[in-house]
């Protein structure tokens, strides 16, 4: 049932095709094409949503959603427009900010209380005594507000796409079309883009009316439309917006659940205006609206507003929406026209010759409401006596519809976010466009145009400029007529103040005229300060129907002009986006190794190193401990097999490649022999530890160096960075993801390598640090014998294709001898048992190698390497040492990573590494403390839980200190016999 | 100096990438119902994902290579519009240095200008990615005598360039179709299209906020995009690309399609 259907109209709707959906409850039957907001009014749903503050009752104003009035929940989806969303079948629309029923708002008592709630009297009221908002704050959220989200609703797909274009034009309306046609015809290589906010193309022409008879914005429309839809080379995207400007043409245009991100190199900006409101006392009710909105329901939806209208008008195009309405069956009681004099225009004429009264230098100043504000009751309409004021006397109408149109704000938000400036021109009383960013036109009524036939010459001028900007350029630029339109199109003061208020200036906020003028009046007079004292501007719609007239009511206030007040800074986004769509389609990167599956498959619990994925320990999570200590036993005892394929690994190849390593590291390389390995320190410039590692020389010119995991792109980067200005002859080349690596460590881990080679494994052909080409299960390998865990062990460097095929084949050799997989725990324990540093973890951003104890790996002769400057202006200001400690007892209170070495109520180090060894029994770990500490045998307090600072002293709770014993390094081996077997 | 580690040795040439360890040969393996990826040392990071695809393999340079999905002609047919491919198996190769365009030349090769790809004679296509820097991919067929001559005429001594081992380092699927550049869109900023991208034109850029080289490489008249991108993210790659894929019907193919597109 569509009683407010009409059966000639609504070029938007398929009548073929009935949907059903519901409002708050009740089911409600529309037609495809049909918005949320044309489907109720169709069905005489007078009521859309409740004010923010008030709760008073609201319906469209502007049938664009210019205004926060249709905002509806659709499903688990807050803040929809309901002007602006098609309908779907099934669709559940509720009303938002609603206690109680959408009719019967329980809050709707605020209306009555609106003196005792001025603006700012959150401020001032809920603030004190301290501590007050905490409680008000709850409250005040429940009575005002928006949609509701639902926090667990399912995630939606959403992603973005790159787009490009010579040139985009923004709007699809006359101006719009014109200029993509104009820009498409430059060349048939040129690529127009043209974005449309809604489902159709046509801009106001599709609803607008532009001569008495009311045909030719039709006809244009379709002869335009045609045009642009048989030119190959424009895309249009509709229901499609743009939302901001960036730095270069880039564009992000929104459409459905995907944001394109367009690179254009030149922009047409059509986005047209925003009719503004006239303002008066009641001006917010259901069934006050602008002419542009009417124009919309009935040409567009076929809807009829209402049954008696009155008209309150300043320009041609009240009068436009006289005769549409009337078209439409609807009576027109009256038209006030704002200024004095009659008009001289066709449709002034035509409204004439169809008898409706017209009250020249009149006005609306006062809407009579129903009962329980569902609707009007009757207008009333005085003669104008000055600026913003009325006659006393007054004539009164009934009716069901006050229609206003009195003034645009162009839709300029494109233009501001690029930096182009929009000052007020007294004359015409409109903020109009004055000088542009390059590559950026204007047409339309954004740029104040008015007048069809000039609008559409605009818009070919601006689409050949732009096409000119992009590169292509025919013929001579297209001549633009003088008269705009624009005199006489805004009145300068459509602001009636009423003694009793409710005279709303902007409705998302419910601020009212003398809402305003307080703000001033209190001192936040700059339009800056009286926009964030009384929030006006800063609801859904962002000053879209209301900034202008604030502005002119705060230079009033000020004794300014509108230009000395200002416009308060615009930026992206033009309007409400969703997160999903900023975030779009997540691309987290990930690396796995050869090796990835068999660790899942062996029940390894994975854990991420930088983008790889490592299995920290093997078996179930409940007996992480357990696990862990297993997997120590297997390798200390037996034999266990880790993957190690996320360590760097790096090429050095060339005649300079030892130059180049013993620039880069601490230590000596052009001595090392082929066929052995070493161990590599970076330290930069400041002398701080960056990165350790293993160098592999396998012949005279060539070094094979590794790194670890999420260092070893920092270290490619800064041997590139040096040798771009070194110039040695040394070819630097990162095989991180060539190689698969696996550490095989244990007293039986030769007997199982011995099984997959050939080569003499034995400690005499292959020692310790001894390197060698090998093939291990007819896999080609590179074979170090290192060690990080203090076993006898090998590292095996394969091709990574055949890493898992060599993984399997050492887990099956291994059988046998027990041998098990261990992950990156066990491998930190027996690493800390061994007394090995973890850079990053033992070391921070401003560690030296003095501080870390490893002056053995600095080359004292040699006059340079990267740090080494820095390293020794250090060895006199030591303030802290890295020492190895262990705590006595059967259970000592365990000091975690960061706990603080504190000593007489100060800090002088911290803990870097702790554990329980099962392998020795008592808990150990490696900490920064006082140089005069650090001799093994000393002690030092480390607080292992709670305690406060006061100043730069440390408030310490004894019980909650453990005292920590320096022991020499290494904890386990120390005469390194077990690796080197 | 120990056996197996000298300059230019087969085992230090094996571990940079430059040949395969296995002999390479012309390629016309039909699927074999019998072989599993796992019956050989080289596996593709992917074969998981491509035998749950229902790939039916053969084996390609020591590799078990994805030759089909149970129906060559609809894979040929998806090919034209938008499918991608796991090419790990086919042969790779890269050397890098101060001079390495003189030595590549002098070894006959076809040089193209950096950022551009060059057809050679054999089939194998040479990226150029920068003055000093040569990628080669073997054609669809798996063979490339022109990887195999610089392999063996390479050596340590005097070097002015090295191999990188590409074979390893990297994988490379093959995305074909008129559908590619519209799809790419939504994981890479550059503009792929066909009258903006031109055959043989490379990009070194970021896919899915990864390193990726894109190279078109057309199958006959078919838009083809190769992409070369780091081995240890072919199953994160392969996931972005399915699910972008995803509303253009995209499908995976085997190698016996991809030959036919060029046939």
């Amino acid at each position: 049932m569509n009683r407010n259907r009409l059966a000639d109209k609504g070029h938007f709707i398929d009548r073929s095709k009935p949907l059903d959906f519901t409002f708050d409850g009740k089911r409600y039957m529309g037609f495809e094409g049909d918005t949320i907001t044309s489907a109720l009014m169709a069905n005489d749903v007078k009521i859309i949503s409740r004010s923010f503050k008030y709760h008073r009752p609201r319906a469209t104003l502007s049938m664009a959603g210019h205004d926060a009035n249709p905002l509806v929940q659709v499903g688990d989806e807050a803040n929809v427009v309901a002007d602006t969303r098609a309908i779907e079948a099934g669709m559940v629309v509720e009303a938002q900010n609603v206690s109680g029923s959408l009719e019967n708002d329980r809050m709707q008592y605020l209306d009555k209380m609106g003196k005792f709630l001025p603006v700012g009297f959150y401020y001032k009221a809920f603030y004190k005594p301290k501590g007050a908002w905490k409680r008000w704050e709850p409250m005040i959220r429940r009575m005002a507000g928006l949609g509701k989200v639902d926090l667990k609703a399912h995630h939606g797909y959403f992603d973005k796409q790159y787009l490009w274009a010579d040139v985009c034009v923004v709007g699809g309306g006359p101006a719009g079309l014109a200029a993509a046609l104009e820009a498409a015809e430059a060349s048939p290589d040129i690529e127009v883009v043209l974005v449309e906010e809604t489902a159709h193309l046509g801009g106001a022409l599709s609803y607008a009316r532009f001569d008495a008879a009311g045909a030719r914005a039709d006809a244009e429309r379709k002869k335009l439309v045609e045009a642009v839809t048989a030119r190959a080379n424009i895309r249009v995207l509709t229901g499609a917006y743009c939302n901001g400007w960036f730095t270069d043409h880039f564009l992000p245009i929104i459409q459905g659940n995907r944001m394109f991100k367009l690179r254009a190199k030149a922009v047409v900006v059509a986005t047209g205006s925003y009719e503004q409101p006239l303002v008066f006392r009641n001006n917010d009710l259901p069934g006050v609206m602008y002419g542009s909105a009417v124009q919309r329901l009935i040409n567009r939806y076929g809807v009829k507003p209402g049954s008696r209208a009155v008209i309150a008008t300043s320009n041609a195009d009240g009068y436009a929406a006289a005769l549409d309405m009337m078209d439409a069956g609807i009576e027109v009681a009256a038209i006030a026209d704002l200024n004095s004099e009659r008009p001289h225009h066709e449709l002034a004429d035509a409204v004439a010759d169809r008898g409706i009264p017209v009250s020249l230098g009149a006005t609306v100043y006062e809407a009579i409401a129903k009962p329980h504000l569902n609707g009007i009751e009757s207008a009333r309409i005085a003669k104008i006596t000055g600026e913003g004021r009325v006659a006393d006397r007054h004539d009164t109408f009934d009716c069901d519809l006050i229609v206003s149109s009195i003034g645009w704000q162009p839709a300029a938000n494109l233009i501001w976010h690029a930096g182009g400036k929009t000052p007020y021109n007294d004359a015409t009383a409109m903020f109009e466009i004055g000088e542009l960013p390059e590559g950026m036109h204007a047409a339309g009524s954004v740029a104040s145009c008015f007048l069809l036939d000039t609008v559409i010459e605009q818009g070919r001028a601006a689409g050949w400029s732009a096409a000119k900007d992009a590169g292509f350029t025919r013929g001579a630029m297209p001549t633009v007529r003088n008269d705009k339109g624009e005199m006489g199109q805004n009145h300068p003061w459509p602001i009636f103040e009423h003694e009793k208020g409710k005279d709303f200036v902007d409705f998302d906020e419910d601020l009212q005229i003398h809402d305003l003028n307080n703000a001033v009046h209190e001192g936040y007079a700059h339009i800056e300060l009286m926009k964030r004292f009384s929030t006006c501007g800063m609801g859904p719609s962002q000053g879209r129907h209301s900034w202008l007239n604030a502005i002119r009511l705060n230079a009033k206030a000020n004794g300014l002009s509108v230009n000395e007040a200002g416009m308060t800074t615009q930026r992206p986004p033009y309007t409400a986006e969703k997160i999903g769509v900023l975030a779009g389609r997540s691309f987290e990167p990930k690396r796995f190794t050869a090796m990835h599956n068999r660790h899942v498959e062996a029940g390894g619990k994975m854990m991420l190193a930088g983008l790889w994925y490592r299995p920290e320990f093997y078996g179930d999570a409940s007996r992480r401990a357990e696990n862990i200590r297993e997997e120590v036993a297997a390798v200390r005892g037996g034999v266990g097999l880790i993957d190690v394929s996320t360590l760097g690994g790096l090429e050095l190849r060339g005649p300079d490649a030892a130059e180049m390593m013993e620039r880069m590291y601490t230590w000596a390389y052009k001595k090392q022999e082929t066929g052995r390995a070493r161990y590599t320190l970076m330290t930069d410039m400041t002398g701080v530890i960056t990165d350790d590692g293993v160098a592999c020389r396998f012949g005279d010119n060539h070094f094979y160096v590794t790194a670890t995991t999420s260092g070893v792109d920092g270290v490619y980067k800064e041997m590139l960075f040096w040798n771009a200005q070194w110039r040695l002859k040394v070819d630097i080349t990162n095989v991180t993801g060539a190689y698969c690596g696996v550490n095989i460590a244990g007293p039986k881990s030769r007997e199982v390598l011995e099984k997959l080679t050939d080569e003499d494994l034995s400690a005499g052909a292959f020692p310790y640090m001894g390197v060698r080409m090998a093939t291990v299960a007819g896999i080609p390998c590179r074979l170090l014998r290192v060690g990080f865990v203090g076993e006898l062990g090998f590292e095996i460097h394969c091709p990574a294709h055949s890493g898992e095929a060599l993984w399997d084949a050492i887990m099956a050799a291994g059988k046998d001898h027990g041998i098990r997989p261990f992950g990156v725990e066990c491998q930190r324990l027996l690493r800390l048992e061994k007394g090995h540093i973890i850079v990053s973890q033992d070391t921070d951003g401003l560690t030296n190698p003095l501080e870390a104890d490893m002056e053995w790996a600095l080359a004292k002769k040699r006059p340079f390497f990267i740090g080494k400057r820095s390293i020794e202006i250090q060895r006199d200001h030591l303030h802290r040492k890295l020492v190895g400690f262990e705590i006595a007892g059967e259970n000592p209170a365990m000091p975690k990573e960061c706990h603080l070495v504190i000593r007489d109520g100060e800090i002088v180090g911290r803990v870097t590494s702790c554990s329980y060894s099962p392998t020795l029994k008592k808990a150990i770990g490696l900490a920064y403390v006082a140089p005069d500490q650090a001799e093994p045998g000393s002690s030092f307090e480390v607080r292992v839980d709670s305690g406060t600072m006061a100043g730069k002293r440390v408030k310490i709770d004894t019980s909650k200190t453990v005292t920590c014993k320096v022991v020499k390094l290494p904890f386990y081996d120390p005469e390194g016999a077990r690796q080197e077997l | 100096m120990r056996s197996g580690m000298g300059p230019g040795s087969a085992a230090l040439r094996a571990l940079s990438g430059m040949t395969s360890y296995f002999a390479l040969r012309m390629d016309t393996t039909m699927a074999d119902a019998a072989l599993k990826p796992t019956d050989l040392t080289r596996r593709s990071n992917l074969y998981r994902v491509t035998s749950q695809l229902g790939a039916r393999w053969g084996e390609v340079n020591g590799f078990a290579a994805p030759m089909n999905y149970g129906d060559t002609a609809a894979e040929t047919a998806a090919a034209r519009e938008l499918a991608i491919a796991d090419l790990a198996a086919l042969p790779r190769a890269g050397y890098k240095g101060w001079d390495m365009a003189t030595w590549a030349t002098g070894q006959g090769l076809d040089l193209p200008e950096p950022n551009r790809a060059r057809a050679q004679a054999d089939g194998t296509l040479a990226l150029r990615l920068s003055n000093g820097e040569l990628v080669l991919l073997s054609g669809d067929d798996a063979g490339s005598a022109t990887i195999d001559k610089l392999a063996g005429a390479w050596t340590m001594d005097g070097a002015v360039c090295f191999p990188v081992p590409r074979s390893d380092t990297n994988t490379r699927f093959a995305i074909t179709g008129a559908r590619v550049p519209e799809m790419m869109a939504k994981m890479c900023g550059i503009d792929l299209r066909p009258h903006r991208f031109e055959n043989h034109q490379i990009a070194q850029t970021s896919v899915a906020r990864m390193n990726a080289i894109l190279i078109r490489n057309d199958r006959g008249t078919t838009y083809a995009l190769d992409m070369v991108l780091d081995s240890a993210s072919a199953v994160y790659m392969w996931e972005c690309l399915s699910d972008a894929m995803t509303e253009f019907g995209g499908r995976p193919f085997g190698l016996e399609a991809l030959r036919a597109l060029s046939a």
